[in-house]
């Protein structure tokens, strides 16, 4: 579970708003401030930011494409953020990087070492995740790799992978997985993942290549620079809210999982209705964001619907 | 007779199929190809007769009282409580 400053937009958040949000998630008692962008060590206050967080005894962690400049490299080298600052570096193939990115990647990774657990996130069906052992190896990061999906996003037009890639990406996925995993090296799986995408003979390969593999759908919660709260990054187009018309965490989470949940159980496919995975939530049926946007299509007044249920159900309507 | 959608109702299509959902209480409901496009034409402010025309222009119907499968489900379709008549 997290609890996200993301900052979607060119927009910086201030530091009073920081300090706000740094204020509910101490009033939550949430451990972790996570920063994530857009690319969080571009905002000029990023080094004020995190020393605001560790003041509040909250653990630090940057998702990043650890392009840091010389001045974030310095602060990140020192010892009192070592601690309590970490990592989750967003890593693309070394094809689809550009100039001199590999080695300002490798410069990063090297202050980083084992407070950094590699990111890749799937956006194509054609990857290979292999080049991730000779990074972990030669930096000594955490011998783990976080997997996103490319999932759309409800309500806005963006890239992202079809449901029928999915099932290649599975097969293609577990392969290389065999690989990470006779290196040592373990997958953690982002939300969105479903488990229709691996071949039911081949579970076996998840429960020893992952860490917990799960196919969950919950509300992680992002905020933005203005505070605004959303459920979910694919959810970030509906059910916005401000966070300080909640007391804490779990009140907003309880707000969002009145209605959430109902449409979560109904999963992303067309089988999820009937799948037995699902009747027993063992898996969420993939990206909620996959359905609602099926369900925006179809019908115009869904958001409205939507919004109005989620008000009535939390007790929070006028 | 106009119908339309319960205020909780929303819907999307799966193939020919179409999935509905109550975002009060959770309860779906599965409609089958012909229902389903009973569903569209209702939403579309068709009439009775003109949903039968699209459901005989679309499924081979010889010998089966489409008019009267038609003003069936709507029936069931009212007793749900999914839509109402406006």
């Amino acid at each position: 579970m997290r609890d996200d400053l993301a900052g979607h937009s060119t927009d910086m958040i201030s530091l009073e708003n920081v300090q706000t949000y740094i204020d509910f998630l101490v009033r939550s008692n949430y451990p972790a401030l996570r920063l994530l962008g857009g690319e969080p060590t571009i905002h000029p206050q990023f080094t004020d930011i995190v020393d605001m967080g560790l003041q509040a005894g909250r653990n630090i962690v940057v998702f990043t494409n650890a392009l840091w400049s010389n001045r974030v490299l310095e602060y990140l080298a020192q010892d009192r953020t070592r601690a309590n600052v970490k990592f989750v570096v967003n890593i693309h193939e070394k094809k689809n990087r550009h100039g001199n990115e590999t080695d300002r990647v490798e410069k990063s990774l090297a202050v980083g070492g084992g407070r950094t657990m590699l990111g890749f996130n799937i956006y194509q069906r054609f990857f290979n995740l292999r080049f991730v052992i000779d990074l972990i190896n030669r930096f000594k990061l955490q011998r783990k790799v976080r997997l996103g999906l490319s999932n759309p996003i409800a309500g806005k037009s963006n890239a992202f992978l079809q449901g029928k890639e999915l099932y290649a990406i599975g097969e293609r996925l577990l392969d290389q997985l065999e690989i990470l995993e006779q290196n040592d090296i373990l997958a953690e799986f982002d939300c969105g993942w479903q488990l229709c995408m691996f071949q039911e003979k081949r579970y076996g390969t998840l429960f020893k290549a992952t860490n917990n593999f799960n196919a969950s759908c919950i509300s992680i919660i992002d905020v933005g620079p203005d505070l605004t709260a959303w459920p979910c990054f694919p959810l970030s187009g509906l059910l916005n809210v401000k966070l300080t018309d909640f007391q804490n965490r779990e009140e907003l989470i309880r707000y969002y999982d009145s209605t959430l949940p109902f449409l979560r159980r109904l999963g992303s496919t067309d089988n999820c209705t009937d799948c037995k995975y699902g009747r027993r939530d063992q898996c969420s049926g993939g990206c909620m964001a996959r359905s609602i946007r099926d369900f925006m299509e179809a019908d115009n007044d869904f958001a409205a619907k939507l919004e109005r249920n989620v008000e009535r159900a939390s007790g929070r309507s006028a | 007779m106009a119908y339309r959608s319960n205020d909780d109702i929303t819907w999307k299509h799966q193939g020919k199929e179409m999935l509905l959902v109550n975002l009060a209480n959770g309860a779906y409901f599965k409609l089958d190809a012909p229902s389903a496009i009973i569903w569209s034409g209702l939403m579309d402010g068709q009439s009775n007769a003109e949903i039968v025309e699209v459901i005989k222009d679309t499924f081979n119907t010889q010998g089966a009282d489409v008019a009267g499968d038609v003003k069936c489900q709507i029936g069931a379709m009212l007793k749900e409580n999914i839509i109402r008549e406006v």
